[in-house]
């Protein structure tokens, strides 16, 4: 109860921040909703009495924040539509990118951690200065690299769009999901194998091999399943991140999704939509955290049953 | 059936072997007792019995069991040896039986058997069928180690290891479990503990190890009687008596050596009330069940 | 199980030889970047039609861009944005993070309260996230954005020093010190930070690589330095069309320069808090 307070008590702040941003903004917050194009008396007059400019600050807040709890985002100016349905319409490209990305992390994470743990020396080694590369490697430069390889001489994938149709989108998008997933595969690599590596050293691995269990069967059943609460809750912590990351991705590969629209709105300074989406990270931040919090343990049998 | 010759165990960045040239056997229907304080390798030795060393430990010697050597078996002999062979009870159920796991899964995942198998099972060792179906923490320490006891025997094992079995147990437990082990008819039985005490009422026959080495072995009701090394019976004295309760046992001065110092001669001469500046010398072998250069003169001077 | 000793001090040795690897490259950075004109073998910005997206070696050691420019010097002269943001970044973060760590740590209750709430909540907005929004604000560039990210990631350093500090205090050098007479900021200017410089060090360090990750991303979308300056990010956001058409360097040449100063950078870092870590 105490962390859902917390929650909604961050979520209200940001949302008062990010509001309060456009206050900070230089100019007169009309003429800079309307990205300081020279406009008419009347779309000036038309945009105070959207957002209220005329009544009080907090005034002014509370008819957004009601607005924006019954999915009023506001107008955006460049787009000339709603902005929750600006958003909406680009929530499934980005939904099915992270998707893919976050398989790919799930799976290839844990894996390579699991390797690294089980094969000190040599393949450690190589998996733990791989990992540091591929932390430090932007997602934009792995992904210029995908693109000359796979699309420019390989033909393989397409180096642009979305595609249409689920067969045709996931084709479009294994690029960039793989550019996404590899700093987020190498960070849970990393934690997966100091978890792993902990899980070694229990006494019930060692009692697991001793009963003559094979290894294959030891590792799975014992070490991963005991490193599982850590992974899952690293790996869930890591959506926000991912979420963010589809700006340069999608930027990368002009897949018109979520991302795509932040970067063009930031540059525009379409600021409705820049809010809105700022406000949208925070709050899937909050919501991984929530989840996570409420999930982790139930990978744990000890905790579940309390 | 078993017979351990000169098996000597050395572990990385350590400056003497953590077993020392230890020879032991277990005869078809014997109880051995190995009984030693922490640090002595007794542990170990129990652990190198199963082909269970830590990474980087260097073993040297002979395991040899029904006459086969496990220091040179293979990955798929190693499973065989582990599964049919020879089984381990260990000190804490609770660190032993992954938490994730139901007690069902425990049992079953070295051998494949059905429900009524596994059922039976528990009810060997005093469980219900529905206790399957639990998670290790909805079981009390004692039920946990007949859940251990009753997945050793799931392979039909030769021989039994049973690595200070009792005592992360409360004493009433502890009872109970003696009792099993003594009613459980494994064809042998390798009994490891620091209760010289506890090995008496179970074990046919004790070595009492101590820096890695056998300092004496006889059959128990021998060692009880008559002591022969200063070690055993350092260790007899300080054992706590139901008639003298109230007076606390005189222990033997001193800590066991750790693993970084070297020790010339006899590993026990530190702390030895009779030594000798010929104790340090060279190492004493076993002669007569005992590895200790005064041996005959301290009996003789005893009343 | 029988205890076993290990020396401490054995491992030590183990990746020393990345360690000195990592501190050549970021030594070589920094000269790189201080003596651009003078190492730079050509003018970063001189436009040459002729030599379009040449491949490299010959006039041009690493090749040149779609509009002829040398890469070797525009990333020779990009190490002077591509450190010195970062640096901002880090000094900015690293001042406010140990204030607040600080005195959050030395007055408790509700400063206490406030202060970690408070950076709990900027954690709540990734850095990357926060420069997009105030550039929004106030257009593009590379002071908006440095602030902003340094605001982004005080909360790192905060809760870090906040952690170490309390620990620290429990200890009995800074009773004595009270007992002496010392004021409180004079304790934790003069005994107390000295004492977790090390910690801090080690973090400012690893932020400093994930620092300029983020600056990276900036310039590359078009928002952090602008083009035609020669930065790293925004060399990649010009060469996007060339990848296209078949030429990879002047995409790659940049992205290995950033790949390599976060990982000389992260593993620095790394060591220095191993070595925390371990005493």
């Amino acid at each position: 109860m105490r962390r859902v307070f917390w929650m909604a008590l961050t979520l209200a702040v940001s949302s008062f921040l990010i509001f309060g941003a456009l206050q900070l903004a230089p100019g007169d917050p009309a003429s800079f909703l309307l990205s300081g194009r020279s406009a008419t008396p009347e779309a000036i007059a038309a945009i105070r009495e959207r957002y209220h400019l005329d009544e009080p600050f907090l005034a002014q807040y509370w008819h957004w924040l009601g607005g924006v709890l019954t999915g009023d985002f506001g107008r955006s100016v460049q787009f000339r539509s709603d902005v929750g349905g600006l958003i909406a319409s680009r929530v499934p490209v980005t939904l099915t990118l992270i998707a893919m990305a976050f398989l790919l992390i799930m799976v290839a994470g844990p894996l390579l951690g699991l390797l690294s743990a089980a094969r000190p020396g040599r393949v450690d080694r190589s998996i733990l200065v791989a990992g540091s590369v591929a932390v430090a490697t932007p997602s934009f430069v792995l992904g210029f690299v995908l693109i000359a390889i796979f699309s420019v001489n390989l033909g393989w994938f397409p180096s642009m769009g979305a595609g249409e149709g689920l067969a045709d989108r996931l084709h479009h998008l294994t690029l960039p999901a793989i550019a996404l997933a590899l700093t987020f595969a190498g960070v849970l690599a990393r934690v997966s194998r100091s978890a792993m590596i902990e899980q070694l050293g229990q006494e019930y691995v060692t009692v697991a091999r001793g009963r003559g269990v094979p290894e294959r069967t030891v590792l799975r059943r014992h070490v991963l399943r005991g490193a599982m609460t850590v992974i899952v809750t690293y790996g869930g912590l890591l959506v926000p991140g991912l979420l963010v990351s589809t700006v340069l991705v999608e930027t990368t590969f002009g897949v018109n999704g979520l991302g795509q629209l932040l970067q063009y709105s930031v540059t525009v300074k379409d600021f409705p939509v820049v809010q809105a989406l700022t406000l949208l990270t925070v709050a899937l931040f909050v919501l991984a955290n929530l989840v996570v919090d409420l999930l982790a343990p139930l990978a744990d049998p000890r905790v579940r049953n309390r | 059936m078993l017979s351990i010759e000169d098996l000597t165990v050395r572990l990385p960045h350590t400056a003497r072997p953590a077993v020392d040239g230890l020879s032991l056997t277990v005869a078809e229907n014997e109880t051995v007792g190995l009984v030693g304080e922490s640090g002595s390798g007794k542990s170990l030795t129990s652990r190198a019995v199963l082909g269970l060393l830590p990474p980087k430990a260097e073993a040297t010697g002979k395991i040899m069991m029904d006459g086969a050597d496990v220091l040179a078996m293979n990955r798929a002999e190693l499973r065989q040896h582990r599964t049919r062979s020879v089984a381990m009870i260990y000190q804490d159920p609770r660190a032993a039986i992954s938490p994730f796991r139901r007690v069902g899964d425990f049992l079953t995942e070295t051998i494949a058997m059905d429900r009524a198998a596994a059922a039976g099972l528990l009810e060997t060792v005093g469980l219900r069928e529905s206790h399957l179906r639990n998670r290790p923490h909805e079981l009390s320490g004692g039920m946990l180690q007949r859940v251990v006891i009753a997945a050793a025997l799931a392979g039909r094992p030769r021989l039994l290891l049973a690595d200070e079995p009792t005592t992360a147990l409360d004493v009433t437990t502890q009872a109970e479990i003696i009792a099993l082990l003594r009613r459980l008819r494994v064809p042998g039985m390798l009994f490891v503990t620091h209760d010289l005490e506890l090995a008496a009422t179970i074990c046919d026959r004790v070595y009492v190890m101590y820096a890695g080495r056998v300092m004496e072995t006889r059959p128990t009701g021998e060692l009880f009687r008559d002591p022969r090394h200063p070690y055993t019976a350092g260790l007899l004295a300080a054992t706590p008596r139901l008639d003298e309760l109230g007076t606390l046992p005189p222990a033997i001065p001193g800590r066991p050596p750790d693993l970084l110092a070297h020790l010339p001669g006899c590993p026990f001469a530190p702390r030895c009330p009779h030594v000798l500046d010929s104790c340090t010398a060279g190492v004493p072998g076993l002669v007569g069940g005992v590895a200790c250069l005064r041996a005959e003169e301290l009996c003789d001077e005893r009343p | 199980m029988n205890t076993v000793v290990v020396r401490p001090g054995l491992r030590r040795l183990k990746g020393d030889g990345l360690r000195t690897a990592a501190l050549v490259v970021i030594a070589l950075l920094v000269l790189t970047a201080i003596l651009a004109p003078l190492v730079a073998p050509a003018d970063p910005d001189a436009i040459d039609l002729s030599a379009t997206l040449a491949g490299p070696g010959g006039d041009h050691l690493l090749g040149t861009d779609a509009s002829g420019r040398d890469l070797l010097s525009r990333v020779i002269h990009g190490a002077r944005s591509g450190l010195l943001g970062p640096l901002g970044v880090v000094a900015i973060s690293t001042v406010l993070g140990v204030l607040a760590g600080l005195t959050a740590a030395w007055h408790g209750g509700w400063v206490d309260t406030l202060l970690s709430r408070s950076m709990e909540l900027v954690f709540a907005f990734p850095g990357l996230l926060l420069a997009m929004l105030v550039v929004a604000m106030y257009g593009p560039g590379q002071t908006g954005p440095m602030i902003t990210l340094a605001v982004a990631y005080t909360p790192f350093v905060g809760r870090m020093v906040r952690g170490v500090a309390r620990a620290e205090m429990g200890r009995p050098y800074i009773a004595a010190y009270r007992a002496l007479g010392f004021g409180g900021l004079a304790i934790c200017l003069r005994h107390l930070l000295p004492n977790i410089a090390p910690v801090i060090l080690a973090q400012s360090t690893i932020n400093f690589g994930y620092a300029l990750l983020d600056l990276a991303g900036l310039s590359f979308l078009g928002l952090g330095v602008q083009p035609p300056a020669a930065d790293w990010g925004a060399m990649i956001n010009e060469g996007q069309t060339a990848v296209l058409m078949g030429a990879l360097g002047p995409v790659l040449v940049p992205g290995v320069a950033i790949v390599l100063s976060v990982v000389a950078f992260n593993i620095v870092g790394e060591s220095l808090a191993d070595r925390v870590a371990r005493r």
